[in-house]
């Protein structure tokens, strides 16, 4: 490959870098100093602002806000040892679910302990729904709630030093309730022309401030979650303050296909008591939407279209995966089950400060002293492996940010400990330089046949140590996962700093400067 | 082997070190085999006295509060007496300068510990040294359930990762290198462990994960030596073994020390400068970093010369007689 060739491809790699790292530059560096009039001192602070009171806010509010979720999705993110805040990991729990099951049937032990696996993991998914659900009252800017292996829920609260709070939310089931759509209200709103979509109102702001509606009614915003499991505001209602039934009348509620439209579709089976009330429920008020309501938020509102009694179908323009998703919320208010808390970990803002400060001097102390070393024991080279060292850095970073990675206290110690190792690729090449240097007359036949021969090293070397580091980043605790990722990328990033860019930085020297050797 | 002093070649002074001579380190191996068994004997006869490993609330579960109490009579006596009245095992230590008032209260329990634990630490030290003295930096909490799931994940970890790499090794070499360097491997994990009973040093997650480096960084250094030991065997297949064994662990010598000392200087900065969390990480990694440096040179080509030497004289394969005429010739 020519030198011109090389020179491009790591032109290439190093914007691409700076195009990946200039959010996470942005979001740390800079918003936090930019000061713009009417917005608080740190804008991060708008984040905080729930998605049921944007309406509320100016388009240009809105347009930060927008601009700013998208920096910090882009940002590399910092654990929570570093930014401080709540960790919390929970398992449904096994007596409470087993009782509940016993009772549903009849006590017949076997059939309990036979479908209990699939029960416990269909609970796991149903405590995941209502919590996500719950996600925007944690009253942090970044909840994040995922199943980790063990069908466990990992629930992370950044900022959050309470977890009093959070405590709360998971001792809580979730609350199902049936409430009616005051279609009156939505007919009115529609006379007004106020912009609505299948039958809500998609923006809260295009409604009149005049516009009045009745005190037995209430705004309730309609939910949808992203891809990620996080909800957003997808539109609004007017509902009736009247809750007409709750989630216990709900037997069981499954997905379905329908056999003569196609589609996707909900069967449910009401309780006893709750057949009485649905009954009379959906045959005084045919023609209206019932909207379905988990802890205040609505996610979905189906039309009565006929009386029902014992057991009925959902129908709409579903995909499967809403149908899952409903079905799920259905079942939640039927089977509550309480969450049981098996690890929980709580780091103070200071603390996570502290631990900001001290992975940083750990890092800036260690690589300080790494690259003072190869400069006295390698001279010119020594140089030259301090810039790989800078560029190997760099490429990990970017790498990070590109994986949305989170970065730990761990994660510090494994780039501090890759740059301890990154060298290693250097020194190979360079005590197999010197060895060629005593044999071979000239330093250009040397580097080249250094480089030869220590590349099958490198890479055996390196890839065992990457199997190591994957089955680190495999591990399921967040600080060695951290730990494990940083370590894989930087062996990573290591091959091609050692291989490709010290090499190039030789020819160049030799070449342009028409040097004989570099001092090694 | 000439020191730092520049070797003279043709025309280019060449510095570093350089190994002229021959050194005979398989020769040493029985040494080196007495001196790591001694070590690791050392480290059972520790585990029956100290009373086995001492596990941290990762892997036991229980309740750690850290706290800086901004009072005159708060110290660790005072702290410990007032703790082990509610629970056994309980354990206090200051993180920091003594003066920075800075507590980790740790407490471990068959039953496990709860919410409600951590709460109890809170008010019983604020009702002993006033509220308003006290500030909770953090807290974890980890249930007995979840310390079993840690510490079986753990164990089934390391055998994998070491499958793997015996899988890699003979692939990539033999099944003799392989052996030579999971045995490597695990005696610098025994000798990691030692040091952990030794020093009195709890294991927790970040242990696992610097037994876990090690692993890797042993590994790594020891492949180096191998290659090295293929590459001069292709060249030379006649050569006795043991004299190409010697002369690459002699040729790979220097990159083996300069990768352990720029290596040890990040740990030993991880150690000092890593704070309360990254302290015995930085210990364990500095003992690891020592260790897998001594197994790559005296356990992982002795292992495997002793295992092919062993399997010659069973199954008559190998160049015996290569080496009856070379011995003595060389050196």
């Amino acid at each position: 490959m020519s030198k011109k060739m090389r020179f491009g491809i790591l032109l290439i790699v190093l914007v691409l870098c700076g195009w990946v790292l200039f959010p996470t530059i942005n979001w740390y560096f800079i918003i936090p100093n930019q000061v713009i009039e009417g917005f608080p001192e740190d804008q991060r602070d708008l984040l905080m602002i729930g998605e049921d009171e944007l309406y509320a806010q100016t388009q240009e509010v809105r347009n930060r806000i927008e601009y700013l979720k998208e920096t910090r999705k882009k940002a590399l993110s910092l654990g929570l040892d570093l930014s401080g805040g709540v960790y919390i990991s929970a398992q449904v729990d096994e007596n409470d679910l087993r009782r509940l099951l016993l009772e549903r049937f009849d006590y017949d032990e076997r059939r309990v302990d036979s479908i209990f696996n699939e029960e416990f993991t269909l609970a796991t998914d149903r405590a995941l729904d209502v919590l996500r659900n719950r996600m925007d009252q944690f009253g942090v800017a970044s909840p994040v709630i995922r199943k980790t292996f063990g069908d466990r829920i990992s629930i992370e609260l950044p900022g959050l030093d309470n977890p009093q709070m959070i405590r709360d939310a998971l001792s809580r089931v979730g609350r199902l309730e049936f409430m009616l759509v005051d279609e009156t209200t939505m007919e009115k709103l529609s006379r007004a022309r106020v912009p609505m979509q299948q039958g809500y109102v998609v923006n809260r702001e295009d409604v009149p401030e005049d516009f009045d509606i009745p005190d037995d009614s209430a705004w309730m915003a309609y939910w949808e979650s992203d891809e990620t499991g996080r909800p957003f505001v997808k539109g609004w209602y007017v509902l009736k303050d009247r809750v007409e039934m709750d989630g216990t009348a709900i037997r069981n509620a499954t997905p379905d296909t329908d056999q003569r439209m196609g589609g996707f579709v909900i069967n449910f089976q009401l309780t006893p008591e709750g057949t009485d009330i649905f009954q009379e429920l959906t045959g005084q008020n045919i023609g209206t939407r019932l909207a379905i309501v988990l802890d205040g938020k609505v996610q979905s509102a189906p039309n009565i279209n006929s009386e029902i009694v014992g057991s009925g179908v959902i129908t709409g323009n579903f995909t499967f995966d809403e149908t899952v998703f409903l079905a799920r919320v259905l079942k939640a208010g039927s089977l509550p089950v309480q969450l049981e808390i098996m690890e929980e970990k709580i780091i103070g803002p200071t603390l996570g400060a502290d631990s900001i400060r001290a992975g940083g001097m750990a890092f800036i102390i260690g690589a300080i002293a790494v690259v003072i070393f190869m400069i006295i024991y390698y001279r010119g080279a020594g140089i030259i492996s301090f810039v790989a060292l800078t560029l190997n850095i760099v490429f990990l970073l970017a790498f990070l940010a590109l994986m949305r990675a989170t970065l730990t206290l761990p994660g510090i110690a494994g780039i501090a400990l890759t740059v301890g190792m990154a060298v290693d690729a250097n020194t190979i090449i360079y005590e197999r330089i010197r060895e060629e240097m005593r044999r071979s007359r000239s330093f250009k036949h040397a580097l080249d046949n250094g480089y030869q021969n220590a590349r099958s090293t490198i890479w055996d070397a390196n890839l065992t140590t990457l199997i190591a580091a994957f089955a680190l980043s495999s591990y399921g605790t967040k600080e060695i996962q951290g730990f494990g990722i940083t370590l894989s990328f930087g062996i990573i990033s290591n091959i091609f700093a050692a291989l490709f860019v010290t090499r190039l930085i030789f020819d160049w020297l030799i070449d342009s400067f028409k040097l004989k050797k570099v001092s090694i | 082997m000439s020191d730092k002093t520049p070797v003279t070649g043709q025309d280019i002074q060449v510095r570093g070190i350089s190994v002229e001579k021959r050194l005979h380190f398989l020769k040493l191996r029985w040494v080196a085999f007495a001196l790591s068994g001694l070590i690791i004997a050392g480290g059972i006869v520790a585990f029956f006295t100290t009373g086995g490993f001492k596990l941290g609330i990762d892997f036991l579960g229980g309740a750690r509060v850290e706290m800086q109490i901004a009072s005159e009579d708060a110290d660790l006596i005072s702290l410990r007496e007032m703790l082990l009245e509610e629970w056994a095992d309980s354990e206090v230590t200051t993180i920091g300068a003594l003066e920075e008032k800075n507590f980790l209260i740790t407490i471990t329990g068959e039953e496990g510990a709860s919410t409600n634990d951590i709460a109890m630490i809170e008010s019983k030290v604020a009702e002993r040294f006033g509220v308003e003295n006290i500030e909770v930096r953090g807290s974890t909490l980890v249930g007995p359930k979840m310390g079993e799931a840690f510490a079986r994940r753990a164990l089934i970890l390391v055998l994998i990762v070491a499958g793997m790499i015996l899988a890699y090794v003979a692939l990539r070499f033999d099944f003799f290198y392989g052996a030579g360097a999971i045995i490597a491997v695990f005696h610098d994990i025994l000798i990691m462990l030692t040091f952990c009973l030794v020093l009195d040093i709890r294991i927790d997650i970040a242990i696992i994960a610097a037994l876990l480096t090690i692993l890797g960084y042993s590994i790594n250094d020891t492949i180096v030596v191998f290659d090295r030991v293929r590459e001069n065997h292709k060249l030379n297949p006649d050569e006795d073994y043991e004299y190409t064994m010697d002369k690459s662990i002699g040729q790979s010598l220097s990159r083996t020390i300069i990768t352990s000392v720029t290596t040890l200087l990040v740990a030993i900065a991880i150690a000092i400068w890593g704070g309360s969390v990254l302290r015995n990480f930085g210990i364990m990694l500095i003992i690891g970093v020592l260790s897998g440096t001594y197994s790559s040179i005296f356990t992982a080509s002795p292992v495997t010369f002793t295992l092919k030497k062993l399997l010659d004289k069973k199954i008559k394969l190998g160049d015996k007689e290569g080496k009856k005429k070379l011995k003595g010739q060389k050196a």
